[in-house]
């Protein structure tokens, strides 16, 4: 079995399976693309369990070569093209790939890719994996985690049959395909016969209105902050979307404010609300709004295939109305973080993998999302760590004491917010404490604003109480 | 200053200050907003700037490659609007 057998399974040959701006890639003609670039990489020395590097945007080569990699049984590591310098030096010490995958421009094909071997990798194992996705770690690290064959199939089916994915559906994928999330809409596509459209990104509304439009897409699946930015472009669209079935919301929270714009400015689509992480593949909870409007607020049930549970600190099962860490498992869970076995083994336990995520579950099962214990929270669907942010304004000589916050935003979920305290005699500036950060951080993990205090409030131990700083933003 | 360059001055501190890098106010004009990391999000905040900046309105289906392109196809959309 390998990832290109989806295309097989349902629909016929001659039906469109990929679709981007002017070109349409039918399933036979994909299937022939995959086979040609999997011939071509065994011919370069990529073997099973070789590590291939995939930096590529959202084209069909990225389609091409993550099918064709799973083909030579090697391993894929896609990552977003559009890293810092700095970001993707730093992946690649963590990645060791021996093969990197990037788009062929000069060709000017849109299914181009240029193979380049590494010097020689180092040794490291991926025992298992089929895909290793980047993601943020809770100390703000990079983490790759491990994703088997089994996993992304059988997320990929789970996620098609709660969709009811069937092969009419079209699905329109704006987000990074080196994100679980649009892996796993692209594979659940394929899985039930249905055709993906791609989209670069979400720069531009009106186009991704156009697009949805001129190719019927029955189906699209964003963060929160996507949404937001359609329903907010909606009224700019002018054609009705007669062919819209459903809306995706996933990779952070969906506030009821939202949920309801996005009612307003899609009527009559079913909006799902979806929890997971790329540990899970990465999909473990969804409801439909439209079926359970009582429910607004939730982040839903367990998916076929995942199990969670809500447990208590000392790992006995909370009750109904309790909270507790959300624990995933399944066959699509994880099987392991790449070449960091000690993390792996501090996160799982009996009840599986230990999301540091805090909910509780209603009597009817419904779970909802309290937020973390740890500094992490998302900003347009990226994980921020206020520790990762703060290590790095205390770089600055001009600060002594620092505190990151999250502060809600009404596009970007939340953003990241610094208390300072300035080092006497010393006269650092709010930009250039900000210019300082963004030399060293991606955009999202950059502090929106800085507010410089005389001292910030702090615990008998010590501790700066960030619970103050939060009601300030509130 | 004329000023068309002066709008042109004006629309590079509005991006300078989206994108915290100073870059922006010294690249070539025709430099795309993607190169210079305009992202999806960062596009909201940039219409709602120059929206502000210039005292202009401009609408959501303006929002497109032909506008929103580089400093250049801005600068033209900000001269078209302002009185």
């Amino acid at each position: 079995m390998s990832l290109k057998s989806l295309l097989c399974e349902r629909g016929n040959l001659q039906e469109p399976a990929l679709i981007f701006e002017d070109a349409t890639f039918s399933r036979g003609e994909l299937l022939g693309r995959v086979d040609d670039l999997a011939a071509r990489l065994r011919n370069a020395g990529v073997a099973p369990g070789s590590r291939v590097l995939l930096a590529l945007p959202n084209l069909p080569a990225f389609v091409i070569s993550l099918l064709a990699v799973n083909d030579c049984g090697a391993v894929v590591m896609p990552v977003n093209p559009a890293l810092s310098e700095d970001e993707r030096r730093r992946l690649a010490s963590l990645a060791r790939p021996h093969t990197i995958l990037t788009a062929d421009g000069d060709t000017g094909a849109l299914d181009g890719v240029r193979v380049s071997r590494t010097a020689e990798a180092e040794d490291a194992d991926a025992e298992g994996a089929a895909a290793i996705i980047f993601t943020s770690g809770t100390t703000g690290g990079q983490k790759g985690v491990m994703l088997s064959e089994t996993s992304l199939m059988a997320n990929a089916r789970a996620v098609a049959a709660y969709l009811r994915l069937a092969e009419h559906d079209r699905t329109l994928i704006f987000l990074p395909l080196s994100y679980a999330y649009a892996l796993s809409q692209l594979l659940s596509t394929f899985s039930a016969g249905g055709c993906v459209v791609l989209l670069p990104n979400l720069r531009y509304p009106v186009i991704a209105f156009r697009t949805m439009a001129e190719h019927r897409i029955t189906g699209f699946g964003g963060v929160p902050t996507s949404l937001a930015i359609l329903a907010r472009a909606r009224h700019a669209a002018g054609t009705p979307f007669d062919s819209l079935r459903y809306i995706l919301s996933a990779g952070g929270p969906l506030s009821s404010t939202l949920a309801e714009s996005v009612r307003q400015a899609f009527p009559g689509v079913e909006l799902f609300n979806n929890y997971g992480c790329t540990e899970i593949g990465p999909r473990a909870t969804t409801v439909s709004y439209a079926a359970h409007p009582d429910k607004i607020g939730s982040i839903g049930r367990a998916i076929p295939d995942v199990r969670v549970t809500i447990v208590r600190a000392d790992l006995s099962i909370a009750g109904v109305g309790e909270t507790g860490e959300i624990v995933l498992d399944g066959p699509s869970l994880m099987t392991g973080y790449y070449r960091d076995p000690e993390t792996t083994a501090t996160r799982m336990s009996r009840y599986g993998f230990h999301t540091g995520d805090y909910a509780y579950a209603d009597a009817d099962g419904f779970i909802y999302h309290q937020g973390r214990e740890d500094d992490i929270f998302k900003s347009a669907g990226e994980k921020v760590s206020a520790t990762e942010v703060e290590e790095v304004v205390l770089a600055h000589e001009g600060v002594v004491e620092a505190a990151v916050v999250s502060c809600p935003d009404a596009i970007l979920g939340a953003v990241p917010v610094v208390y300072a305290v300035r080092r006497p005699g010393m006269s650092v500036t709010d930009r250039e404490l900000q210019m300082f950060c963004a030399r060293r951080l991606a955009k999202h993990k950059v502090p929106r604003a800085v507010h410089f205090v005389d001292e910030l409030q702090k615990t008998a131990s010590g501790k700066i109480q960030k619970r103050f700083l939060r009601e300030l933003l509130q | 200053m004329s000023p068309a360059a002066a709008q042109e001055r004006a629309i590079r501190e509005v991006l300078s200050a989206i994108t915290l890098s100073d870059e922006c106010l010294v690249v070539p004009r025709d430099i795309t907003l993607e190169a210079l990391g305009v992202d999806s999000a960062a596009m909201i905040e940039l219409l709602y700037a120059l929206e502000d900046r210039f005292s202009i309105q401009i609408g959501e289906h303006e929002v497109e490659p032909e506008h929103f392109a580089s400093i250049e196809t801005l600068a033209a959309l900000v001269a078209r609007k302002c009185p």
